[in-house]
């Protein structure tokens, strides 16, 4: 490719579009707004706010998955005052002149981070995920409402149906149950697979209820210590005992319950009468935006007070009431204060609001460095990593070690060495093979602060400090010749890519 | 000068005085400290190699046969060097070595899922629902046996295979394992375990330390207050060590005498083990190498117990006992502790596939080297094996005799902040009768 191409990609602003302001309510400004206020009662005046390239950096990253090129930053600038909000319309609804573009990848960013939900690290698992999250995908780019899609997910009628995610996760009723309950419900009902709950008030009745609505979803398993069926849908034997369907909090099974159980089920499972099915779901878009939780430990929302859980249970009833459009409630948490505060800076309530550093996911790290980098993408161009299988591998390596949240660093020294080491980084750091240093460094028409300032923009989306500006200046001048001054540029470009604020963002 | 100090306050000038102090202080005096030792001035230091069987071997066919009981199956009884005791005809190579092991033919838990056993015996604590996060043993002992100044990380896992997500807990970074996977489980190909990207990106190695400085004046603008910040400093502070270093060699197991690579078996597990004598000798103080499935085999018997039992024993057997002769050799059995468990074991009843279940009520675990009196047997099980008839022994028991038998007071604490959370969980004794 040609570097004048590349040069005026990272230099020119495509277009000069201006978004007409938004009718009334439907871009979740007024959910926003609530949102504020409520948030103001529990956590005191909001923390000072983030600044505009931090901002950038966080709604790319969490609606497009991957950070801004240069020139969508610079495009952003002209936005004038609403400028974080059209973003985020632009981001999230795809308002503006890279609709198609933005939508797909909103569409396919949430249906990963939604597989990761149903199907977390570290589960084994049977067949391949891919048919899951192209399901997600397609209901996310539909904006199918969120109790649609589960309801979906509860009243599956073979193991192949919602993307095959009731064989994916192990073909069982009780492996189902304990992943409804804990995706839907935040309740982690597992352990009372094989006694009552230790700490909470489960007992085996209520998990075994909640499996024999699946009871007839294949026949017996191979695991000789699992459920058996007993010929009748609506209930299941376990060790001896029958269990008759039962929804969770209820004491009584479920009345004539081999009539249509699992449609019944997933009408519970949405509707008001369900305590925890519109909490949990806002808790986890949340936590994905936000970092934390609005009450923390997520799948264990049983555990929470009255007291813990009264804003998540009343942003959950907004949600409902909205008709559970994900756009939505996407849209108005990334326009709140709390969204938008700076990171670690902590409000002075007595229960304390503070956004942490986030960790971007695997896909995230590959599709940012192919944005940061410029790397091919075409998939007819031979050394295109996504497309060589060094997208997936990359990964995979990372997806080895992923925290439980989003605050959660979990990377360990495999990761640390293929980021500093691995195949995409020293083909980046390398003049003759890096598309992002040849056009920074080549360039007749950037000076030696606007070399460092395009390479800080295009990898971590801010200036250099001063002092970095001072440092990397005095760094370039101790080079002896010419020749190792621009080598010196891939060592910066190495160390960006290698710094916390690559994968924390902030 | 200190790799390791990671949010001090960083000035210009820091850049250029780590880029000229370069790394070679490290490189130039390799940290060897058992290499050391062989040269005959100091004790070598403790450590555990712990082999994992991930599934749940059966008792009955390898510790604790029963033969001419229903419950044995067709399962036969060897002697061993030392007289009275028997093992299974599966682990012929083992039973030469017995004056040094010692079973323990009683264990008695009661976690029967793979996932809370796992998590059960991983960190001697049951289960109880995410209120405290435990680290694993090996976080454990690298948090005790550590030594300073090491380049080689404190917790080695080769070939992890486990239920569960489990690591370094309230123990932190410092303490998470270093995870070397090997590609391939075909025992005709080379095993190849080793950490890849060791070669500095560029192919100078002389950039490490521009890169360090660099870096270390990048992370002056992350919020130095930050977890995962923190986190994410301590795993490159380690990472560039081990470039440094390229892991001591350690990972270089083409150096070893091809009799002896054979000897241990062509296959992960064994080269594992092989792994994990080698980084012992550089200062690990843990390494856990991995066995849950080879060939046709699985210690998940629930099918087929009898034959594929006897098909894992083929690849551990050899892998076992060359470890123990070769820590003899090189004057490391009486400083390495070796544990060789998994997660529960199987039902002494033979099930309809001729397979064997999850059985937590009385099952088998051995330890060797380190301080344990070897050449004994501790605990039994009844005539059918159904029960414990002997001396008990809890999941925290054997973590007290494991510590204690690696010089480290099993009645100590940790600190999760400022909350002290003792070693071992109530109740564990330490069995005196395997310490010597």
């Amino acid at each position: 490719m040609n570097k004048l191409v590349i040069f005026v990609a990272l230099v020119m602003t495509v277009g000069a579009w201006r978004p007409s302001p938004a009718s009334a309510d439907s871009q979740g400004d007024e959910l926003s707004r609530w949102i504020d206020q409520r948030g103001e009662r529990v956590w005191g005046e909001p923390p000072e706010k983030c600044d505009d390239l931090t901002f950038v950096r966080r709604v790319y990253l969490d609606l497009v998955g991957r950070v801004p090129s240069v020139s969508e930053i610079r495009d952003f600038r002209t936005l004038g005052e609403d400028r974080r909000d059209l973003l985020v319309n632009e981001l999230v609804f795809g308002e503006g002149p890279r609709r198609e573009t933005y939508t797909r990848l909103s569409a396919s960013s949430l249906a990963r981070h939604w597989r990761r939900v149903l199907v977390p690290p570290g589960t084994v698992v049977n067949g391949s995920v891919q048919g899951l999250e192209t399901w997600l995908a397609d209901a996310f780019r539909d904006e199918k409402p969120y109790d649609e899609m589960m309801r979906e997910i509860a009243q599956i009628q073979s193991s192949g149906s919602a993307g095959g995610y009731y064989q994916l996760v192990g073909g069982t009723p009780e492996s189902y149950a304990g992943n409804l309950s804990r995706v839907m419900l935040g309740v982690r009902l597992d352990c009372a697979q094989c006694h009552d709950h230790p700490f909470t008030d489960w007992k085996q009745g209520d998990f075994w209820g909640l499996a024999a609505f699946y009871s007839d979803m294949s026949p017996a398993g191979a695991d000789p210590d699992g459920s058996r069926p007993t010929g009748k849908s609506g209930e299941i034997r376990f060790e001896g005992q029958t269990y008759a369907a039962k929804f969770l909090w209820e004491d009584e099974a479920l009345e004539d319950a081999s009539r249509a159980p699992r449609i019944r089920l997933a009408r519970w499972m949405t509707s008001p009468e369900n305590p925890n099915f519109a909490a949990t779901a806002v808790n986890r878009f949340w936590q994905l935006l936000v970092g934390r939780g609005l009450y923390a430990d997520i799948e264990n929302l049983d555990l929470a007070s009255p007291d813990e859980r009264e804003f998540l249970d009343d942003l959950g009833q907004k949600f409902a009431e909205d008709g559970f459009h994900v756009q939505r409630l996407i849209a108005a948490i990334c326009k709140t204060n709390w969204y938008a505060a700076q990171a670690m800076s902590q409000t002075e309530s007595e229960e304390t609001f503070r956004r942490e550093l986030k960790v971007i996911s695997p896909e995230q790290v590959f599709d940012s460095l192919e944005q940061s980098l410029h790397l091919p993408i075409s998939r007819i161009d031979p050394a295109a990593p996504r497309w060589t299988g060094a997208r997936v591998q990359m990964v995979n390596r990372l997806g080895e070690a992923i925290g439980e949240t989003p605050e959660d660093y979990a990377s360990g020294i495999p990761q640390a060495l293929m980021m500093m080491n691995g195949p995409v980084t020293s083909d980046a750091i390398d003049l003759d093979r890096s598309r992002l240093l040849r056009a920074v460094v080549e360039s007749p028409f950037f000076d030696e602060d606007k070399r460092i300032e395009t390479l800080y923009l295009a990898v971590l989306t801010r200036e250099p400090s001063e002092e970095e500006k001072q440092s990397l200046t005095e760094y370039l001048d101790n080079k002896p010749n010419e020749t190792m001054r621009r080598k010196a540029f891939g060592e910066i470009l190495w160390a960006l890519l290698n710094s916390p604020e690559f994968v924390l963002c902030r | 000068m200190s790799m390791t100090r990671s949010f001090e306050t960083f000035s210009r000038r820091d850049l250029f005085r780590i880029a000229a102090a370069s790394v070679g202080g490290i490189s130039c005096s390799p940290w060897l400290p058992r290499l050391a030792m062989a040269a005959g001035t100091k004790r070598p230091p403790k450590a555990c190699i712990l082999l994992w069987m991930a599934g749940g071997p059966s008792q009955l066919e390898t510790l604790d046969p029963k033969p001419g009981h229903r419950n044995g199956g067709p399962t036969q009884a060897i002697s061993t060097a030392v007289p009275g005791i028997e093992l299974s005809q599966n682990l012929p190579g083992l039973a030469t070595q017995m004056k040094d092991v010692a079973l323990v033919r009683s264990m008695k838990t009661r976690e029967g899922d793979h996932g809370r056993a796992t998590q059960l015996m991983m960190t001697g604590y049951r289960p109880m629902g995410g209120m405290t996060d435990y680290p694993v043993l090996g976080s454990l002992i690298s948090h005790r046996l550590k030594p300073a100044g090491s380049p080689l990380p404190g917790f080695v896992s080769i070939a992890p295979f486990r239920f569960g997500n489990l690591g370094s807990g309230f123990l932190g970074p410092d303490h998470s394992p270093l995870v070397v996977s090997g590609a391939s489980n075909d025992p005709n190909t080379r095993a190849n375990l080793t950490v890849e990207n060791l070669d500095v990106a560029g192919g100078n190695p002389d950039a490490l330390a521009e890169r360090q400085g660099l870096l270390e004046m990048l992370r002056q603008g992350s919020p130095q207050s930050s977890a995962a910040a923190i986190k994410h400093a301590s795993v490159y502070d380690q990472a560039m060590r081990m470039v440094e270093t390229r892991g001591e060699g350690a990972f270089d197991l083409d150096d070893e005498k091809t009799e002896l690579r054979d000897a241990y078996g062509r296959n992960r597990f064994g080269q594992g083990c092989l792994l994990a004598r080698r980084l012992v000798e550089r200062g690990v103080p843990f390494v856990e190498v991995s066995l849950d499935a080879a060939g046709q085999g699985t210690w998940d018997s629930h099918i087929d117990n009898f034959s594929t039992v006897s098909s894992m024993c083929e690849v551990l057997d050899p892998a076992w006992t060359t470890l123990m002769s070769d820590l003899r050799d090189r004057g490391m059995l009486d400083s390495t502790l070796v544990v060789w468990m998994g997660e529960f074991g199987r039902t002494p009843r033979i099930n309809p596939n001729r397979g064997r279940d999850h059985f937590p009520d009385a099952w088998s675990v051995a330890l060797a080297g380190g301080a344990i009196t070897g050449g004994q047997v501790y605990g039994k099980t009844s005539a059918d094996g159904m029960e414990v008839s002997d001396n008990p022994v809890s999941a925290s028991d054997l973590y007290a005799t494991m510590l204690e038998a690696l010089g480290i007071d099993s009645g100590g604490d940790n600190a999760m902040g400022n909350r002290p959370i003792p070693l071992v969980d109530e109740g564990g004794t330490p069995i005196r009768e395997l310490l010597g």
